[in-house]
C-alpha cells in the first residue's frame, strides 16, 4: 500500500485566500494520503472549499483520506463547523445556525436551481443572525448569485461549484469572507470562446470583471461582475476584495474608501476557477 | 407632470403576479425565464400585468434582466408588446432593476413608466 504525507505550512489556510499549492500534487497511485493540517492557523472558506473539493477528488479515485486536525484550538474550531472531514453537503444542510464564524459550509450547488434555493435559505438569516453580516448582505447574496450562476452556467464541470462563507474579525471590525471553487474549464478558457484576443489569463481574469464582457455570445450578458461591485459599493463595508485564481492567472480586485484597484499577476497553472470574497464592515462582530 | 393614474397600467382589471409567493429571493436568469412564461400565460394575450415585489428581500441583476429587462426591451421596441410595471420594490430591487434598464439602454421615460420611481 503506498501512503503518501502531505503537510500544509501554517499560513496555508488563509494565505492568498486559503491557497495551498501542496493541494495542487499529483498523487496518482496513492492508497492513502495523510494530509497534516496541524500547523494551520486561520481558515479562510476558500480553502474549506478547496479542501473539500480535494478530499472528494481523492476519496472518488478509491485513495483512502486521513486528515490531523488543526492543533490551533480557534482553527480547529472552525474546521469543525466546516465539517471538513465529512462528504460536501447539499443545500439543504448549507446553513451553520449555531456557530459564531462559519456562516456556510462547503455546499455544492450542481444545478441552476440550487443558487436560487440558497439565495432564498440565506436572505432572512443573513438579516437575523448578525448586524455586521446585515449591513454587507446585498452584496453578499449579489456574489453568491452571480458567481455560482457562473460557475453552474458555465464551468463545464460535472461536479457543480462549492460554495462556502465564514465571518471574523480584522483590527476589531467585522470581516465576512466567501469562498466559491470549480474543478471546471477556468474564467480565461471560458471568456476566451468570445474573446481569442484575451491570451495571458490574468488579463483575461480582468476583463471578465468589465462590463458586457462574456464568454457567451448572448446578449446583455456579462455583468454579473460588475454588480458584485456595485452592491459592494452601495454597501456599508469600509474595505472589500475580491481575489480570483483560474489557469495561470492570479486577480485581486481591492475597494478602500470607494476606490477601486486591480492587479493581476501570472501564477502556477490550477484547474478550475477559485474565488474568494472579503468584506469589511464597520460594526463591529457582537459576541 | 406625471400622475400615479399614469404611472399604473391603463385597465384596473390588469392581472397582478405576485412575486413573493414564490420565494423572497431570486437569482437566476433560468429562474426568470420561468416565471417570465408563467406571466405571459396568466397575460393570456392582455397588454398589461403587475409585477407586485412586495416581500421580495432580493434579487440579483441576473434575474432582474432577464424578467423585467426583457420584458422592458420588447415593450420599448414594440408598445403593442406586453407592458410590465413593477410595483413593490424594496431599495435594492428599484437600484437592481433601475440598473438593468440603465444598461440595455432604455429611455428614462420609459424605465419611469415600467418601474415607477
Amino acid at each position: 500500500m503506498q501512503s503518501v504525507e502531505l503537510r500544509l505550512p501554517r499560513g496555508a489556510g488563509s494565505r492568498d485566500h486559503g491557497y495551498a499549492a501542496e493541494l495542487d500534487a499529483d498523487l496518482r497511485g496513492a492508497d492513502e494520503v495523510v494530509l497534516d493540517v496541524g500547523d494551520l492557523v486561520g481558515l479562510h472558506p476558500l480553502f474549506a472549499v478547496r479542501l473539500a473539493l480535494w478530499m472528494e477528488r481523492w476519496r472518488h479515485v478509491g485513495c483512502r483520506i486521513e486528515v490531523k486536525e488543526p492543533r490551533d484550538e480557534a482553527t480547529r474550531r472552525v474546521f469543525r463547523a466546516f465539517r471538513l472531514g465529512k462528504d460536501i453537503g447539499d443545500v439543504r444542510e448549507a446553513l451553520v445556525e449555531n456557530d459564531a464564524e462559519v456562516i456556510i459550509r462547503p455546499t455544492r450547488l450542481g444545478e441552476l436551481t440550487e443558487v436560487d434555493q440558497l439565495a432564498d435559505k440565506l436572505s432572512q438569516p443573513l438579516i437575523d443572525h448578525f448586524d455586521d453580516v446585515a449591513v454587507v448582505r446585498d452584496a453578499v447574496l449579489m456574489a453568491i448569485n452571480e458567481l455560482c450562476q457562473n460557475a453552474v452556467e458555465h464551468g463545464a464541470s460535472d461536479a457543480g461549484c462549492v460554495v462556502a462563507a465564514s465571518r471574523g474579525e480584522v483590527d476589531g471590525m467585522s470581516q465576512i469572507m466567501l469562498g466559491i471553487g470549480d474543478y471546471g474549464i477556468g474564467i480565461p478558457t471560458h471568456i476566451r470562446r468570445t474573446h481569442p484576443d484575451f491570451v495571458v489569463d490574468e488579463h483575461a481574469i480582468g476583463q471578465a470583471l468589465e462590463e458586457g464582457v462574456s464568454g457567451t455570445r448572448q446578449p446583455h450578458r456579462g455583468n454579473g461582475f460588475t454588480w458584485v461591485l456595485r452592491e459592494t459599493l452601495s454597501s456599508a463595508a469600509s474595505s472589500a476584495e475580491m481575489f480570483i485564481r483560474a489557469g495561470q492567472g492570479g486577480f485581486q480586485r481591492e475597494i478602500v474608501d470607494a476606490r477601486v484597484k486591480d492587479d493581476g499577476w501570472n501564477v502556477p497553472s490550477t484547474q478550475g476557477t477559485w474565488i474568494a470574497c472579503d468584506w469589511t464592515t464597520v460594526g463591529r462582530p457582537e459576541r | 407632470m406625471t400622475t400615479l393614474e399614469n404611472d399604473i397600467p391603463r385597465s384596473s382589471a390588469s392581472p397582478r403576479y405576485v412575486l413573493g409567493r414564490h420565494g423572497q429571493a431570486f437569482s437566476t436568469r433560468a429562474r426568470a425565464e420561468q416565471i417570465r412564461a408563467e406571466i405571459e400565460q396568466l397575460v393570456a394575450g392582455g397588454r398589461d400585468v403587475l409585477i407586485d415585489f412586495e416581500g421580495v428581500r432580493s434579487v440579483s441583476y441576473s434575474f432582474a434582466d432577464e424578467l423585467v429587462g426583457v420584458f422592458a426591451s420588447r415593450y420599448e421596441a414594440d408598445h403593442q408588446a406586453l407592458r410590465p410595471v413593477v410595483i413593490g420594490l424594496s431599495a435594492q430591487a428599484q437600484r437592481v432593476l433601475l440598473g438593468s434598464l440603465e444598461q440595455r439602454g432604455l429611455s428614462d421615460e420609459v424605465s419611469r413608466e415600467l418601474v415607477p420611481h
